[in-house]
């Protein structure tokens, strides 16, 4: 496809700070005649004829377009439509505006030309687009902005370039979240502002700038990206780096001789758009030359042949040739006053994917040069791209955060939450500067946020080994080391034996709304079926008929469970009203807790609050509390040991074989009753304790 | 252009006037809800809503028999006891009811969970009091990722089916709010964007007929392109990572603004998540 920068006309209702469009002094005509606008047509139709196969897109670019009113539109139409009447099918027309003077006057005839896109720029920083001497943008936005409501409204797509100035180097993610909201469909792209003749220092910036400022979006972008699909130069750069994308920008395509012309308002042709606000490498009139001998220009061949000159010179070896072809060869003529140059931009390529692309994906580009293409290939069109096979990954960087403190492995159940808090609070007492990292697992995060002895939270870096908590793979220590607690103090180094402290690191809190919705009475019990072992569960028409016994006795039965669990009928369910840390301070509201081995069982005993606790394949000595009531039921299997302990602690996920016969399945309703009223305290008088206890 | 739903008091002779519309009837009692649904039904138009709001809890709001097959959205300020209303959960389940609560209210945010999980759907709504954003956080998390079945929270469940990368979600329509999808009328036929506007007496046409085709009106076209005005004053919202789903709905909520923010920008990944199970359940169907 040929595409030509058509640019009808240099007058601009803007004035823009950074734009060489409405300053250029090389052309003095500013709006293209009718009479040129048609021979645009008639070589545009003798060079499609000539080469059957070509397509060509129009883009109207200034100046600023719309100011040439939408009857020139029609014109062109026009001319379109009678001159090129067996060619027209293969042209296109698309628009770069700054949209301030779109009307529903140009709907129709952009309708026909069948543009349904915009390029436009927006600029939220103060004095750098606006109209007249002091670019006013507050007036020029308020217009961009009705103007794109309308251009909505009427069913047209837009996209923003976003010209990056010394201004915007201060606030780049404030920039990014601005206009990628600002675009509902993202389609954003950043270009740093480039100078021919002439600086200025206010707006002017480094290639080293604009890497770091894409580098601090990047960040930003990378692990969002499928959130804001259409930011440029990443989405570009990325679909070319990881999934072997062919599509190159025309700076780096190393084919623009071959794709692009630009026409401006005086019937002359130029390599590029900019090529004609610069005044630079211009390739005749279209008043004396076909498109055909245009494409033939001493001049494009120079541009066909610096591909070939740059990879055995300059840019040879460097292993970002791929998806570079030595930038733009204005740049590099603008600089050098040869094209034979590589651009003086590449380094932002380069910088900014060895700078910020690889450590932040952990992907790394080649490491020498990929195929580069022939002269023939060139003019082809058939440029090899960047391989997808040779990517490979590297690790991301380490923070030394995580690599100096040790990293806690929890189990994955949630039963040791409170003993694991209990024994960092008593070595962060003893001294206060040492921490740990924790692994986050389960539901830890919700219960050690804020915790005193946890600095980070999260994943370990790669070759970490965290201490692990898995005290139950062990083969069975001897019988007097065998208390749970004194083995996790000893892993994570808390002199043992130690006080059996259990504590979380926040205030307890109430849900207010489930306080006064809830029935109580005025003693409650709350029972807790569950376990991560269904080992360790009884039948639920156990807990029913415990449950209406001590309903008929005037208490409050509460149900607390797990998904797994069947409501017990009669009894009061929270379950999923309350998060983990409500549940926690939940049960201090009650007289005596009727618990299987769990998290219940520690969080009754972190409460004081009487307990009687179920045991079966796990033994009370090692586990249990000496100020709760135990119930150790007979095993059934014969295993003395039980099934949950020490060395066997694969087995707790699996059902009991023993089925219903099962040792916790043993516990006749009422022993369980009755030791529950032995621990349940007698009836007060005045509010119940459960609801006033602190 | 889709034609606007019109909001309007239940007014006999300005009903009359409304042909053409999707109308959404506001009541100030009880009894005119099955009363104003009859009447816009028997003259052929087609009935969006009926809305209510009341100051009384809703354990105290006596659900008739007659509001059966009934649109109704009901604002009260709170659930109340359950006691007051376990017995009329089912009557409530099988009305087609929405129970609007203000978010400001922490029991509120539980009271949503309860009713949710009991079938009956519920609609936040975010007043002068910014709510307990924690809370809100994990009723959210609820309402889009709760494995047992419950009715719709709004607006989360709207955001999540309609939420899309590369694109905002304007959640008004769960208030029936915003010009595009919705005009609201006083009682003398005025026309305004909003209820906020209609409460202020911002008018964008005297009656429906000069607004037969909104997009030349230009005060309409100001209104509901309003939000574009964010980004001309250098709001904070516009920064927010959180824009693509919250619109600055919680922008007036000025020094909260950094927990609003914490919260959608939480929110994004969640919808993330949901959108990508949504794809898995659509293509393994597909396959």
């Amino acid at each position: 496809m040929k595409t030509v920068i058509f640019k009808a006309t240099d007058i601009c209702n803007s004035n823009c700070i950074y734009c060489h469009a409405i300053r250029k002094d090389h052309q003095s005509i500013k709006t293209m005649s009718l009479d040129l606008l048609e021979q645009f047509f008639v070589r545009a139709n003798a060079f499609l004829i000539e080469s059957p196969e070509e397509t060509m897109k129009i883009i109207w670019h200034g100046g600023e377009p719309l100011t040439l009113g939408p009857e020139y539109f029609y014109k062109a139409l026009e001319f379109k439509e009678t001159l090129c009447k067996d060619t027209g099918s293969r042209i296109s027309f698309d628009i770069q505006s700054n949209l301030t003077l779109f009307s529903k006057e140009y709907v129709d005839v952009l309708r026909k030309m069948g543009i349904n896109n915009f390029g436009t720029s927006f600029e939220l920083l103060p004095g750098l687009r606006g109209s007249g001497g002091k670019k006013g943008s507050d007036i020029y936005n308020q217009q961009f902005i009705e103007a794109i409501s309308l251009l909505e409204d009427e069913g047209f797509s837009w996209g923003i370039i976003y010209v990056v100035t010394k201004p915007s180097l201060k606030r780049p993610i404030e920039l990014f979240r601005t206009l990628t909201n600002f675009v509902p469909s993202a389609s954003v792209m950043f270009n740093p502002v480039s100078f021919y003749k002439g600086n200025l220092d206010q707006v002017a910036i480094t290639p080293e700038e604009f890497v770091d400022f894409l580098g601090a979006i990047f960040t930003e972008w990378w692990p969002k990206r499928n959130r804001y699909p259409g930011v440029d130069p990443f989405n570009t750069l990325a679909d070319n780096l990881v999934e072997g994308g062919e599509a190159l920008l025309c700076v780096d395509s190393g084919r623009c001789a071959d794709t692009h012309i630009s026409v401006s308002p005086d019937g002359m042709v130029w390599q590029c758009g900019r090529s004609s606000d610069w005044g630079l490498m211009s390739y005749g009139s279209i008043v004396d030359f076909s498109l055909t001998d245009i494409m033939n220009h001493p001049q494009k061949e120079q541009l066909r042949k610096r591909p070939l000159v740059l990879r055995d010179g300059e840019c040879s070896g460097c292993r970002f040739w791929g998806i570079c072809q030595g930038g733009c060869p204005l740049d590099a003529l603008a600089e050098t006053g040869s094209v034979m140059h590589k651009s003086p931009w590449c380094w932002t390529k380069k910088g900014f994917i060895e700078k910020y692309f690889e450590p932040i994906t952990g992907i790394t580009y080649p490491s020498s040069t990929g195929p580069t293409p022939k002269a023939d290939m060139v003019r082809d069109g058939a440029i090899p791209t960047p391989e997808a096979h040779r990517w490979s990954r590297i690790s991301p960087a380490k923070t030394s955060n995580k690599e100096e403190l040790s990293w806690i492995g929890p189990i994955h159940c949630m039963d040791d939450v409170l003993m694991v808090s209990g024994i960092l609070q008593q070595i962060v007492e003893e001294n206060p500067c040492r921490k740990f990292n924790l692994v986050n697992k389960a539901s830890y995060r919700e219960i050690f946020q804020g915790h005193p002895a946890i600095a980070e939270i999260g994943l370990p870096p790669q070759g970490t080994d965290p201490i692990p908590l898995d005290y139950c793979n062990d083969a069975a220590p001897p019988s007097s080391d065998r208390r749970a607690y004194q083995m996790i103090a000893r892993r994570l180094g808390l002199k043992t034996p130690a006080k059996e402290l259990l504590s979380v690191p926040w205030k307890f809190e109430d849900d207010s709304f489930l306080m006064k919705f809830i029935p109580w009475k005025e003693r409650n019990i709350l029972i807790c079926p569950s376990s991560d072992s269904p080992r360790k569960e009884i039948s639920t028409g156990k807990w029913e008929k415990l449950a209406h016994k001590l309903i008929e006795d005037g208490f409050g039965v509460m149900q607390i469970a797990n998904m797994r669990n069947r409501h017990v009928r009669g009894a009061y369910s929270v379950h999923g009203l309350i998060d983990l840390r409500q549940m926690i301070s939940f049960l201090r509201h009650f007289d005596l807790v009727i618990t299987s081995h769990n998290l219940f069982m520690h969080i009754a005993r972190l409460h004081e609050i009487p307990a009687v606790v179920l045991w079966g394949p796990s033994d009370h000595k090692f586990f249990g509390y000496r100020d709760h009531h135990h119930l150790q039921s007979t095993r059934s299997c014969g295993k003395a040991e039980g099934c949950t302990g020490f060395g066997k602690h694969d087995q707790l996920a699996s059902p009991c074989p023993m089925a219903d016969n099962h040792c916790m399945n043993m516990f006749e309703p009422d022993a369980i009753y009755k030791a529950a009223r032995e621990m349940a305290p007698e009836p007060r008088t005045g509010l119940p304790q459960s609801r006033t206890r602190q | 252009m889709k034609v606007p739903t019109l909001i309007c008091p239940y007014s006999r002779p300005l009903l009359d006037q409304i042909y053409g519309y999707g109308i959404a009837v506001k009541v100030d009692h009880f009894e005119d809800i099955s009363r104003a649904a009859e009447d816009i039904r028997s003259s052929g138009r087609t009935l969006v809503s009926v809305l209510i709001e009341v100051e009384k809890p809703l354990g105290a709001v006596n659900f008739q028999e007659d509001w059966q097959g009934i649109p109704i959205a009901l604002s009260v300020p709170e659930v109340g006891n359950y006691r007051d209303i376990s017995n009329k959960i089912k009557r409530m389940r099988d009305l087609k009811i929405h129970v609007y609560l203000p978010a400001g209210n922490r029991e509120n945010l539980t009271g949503s969970r309860i009713l949710a999980s009991l079938g009956v759907t519920c609609c936040l709504v975010f007043g002068e009091v910014p709510p307990n954003w924690e809370a809100l956080s994990d009723l959210m998390t609820y309402s889009l990722f709760g494995i047992n079945k419950h009715a719709p929270i709004e607006p989360f469940n709207y955001i999540s089916e309609h939420y899309k990368p590369g694109a905002n979600v304007d959640w008004g329509s769960v208030y029936f709010d915003g010009g595009r999808e919705f005009l609201h009328l006083d009682g003398k036929g005025r026309v305004a964007l909003s209820q906020r506007e209609l409460l202020k007496g911002s008018f964008i046409a005297e009656d429906i007929p000069t607004i037969k085709t909104p997009l030349e009106n230009k005060k309409y076209r100001k209104g509901i392109n309003a939000w574009r005005q964010y980004f001309l004053c250098d709001h904070p919202c516009i920064t927010c990572e959180g824009w693509k789903v919250c619109f600055g709905r919680f922008g007036f909520y000025g020094k909260h603004a950094g927990e609003c923010s914490t919260f959608v920008a939480d929110m994004l990944p969640e919808l993330e998540q949901c959108r990508n199970q949504q794809q898995q359940v659509t293509s393994s169907e597909n396959s």
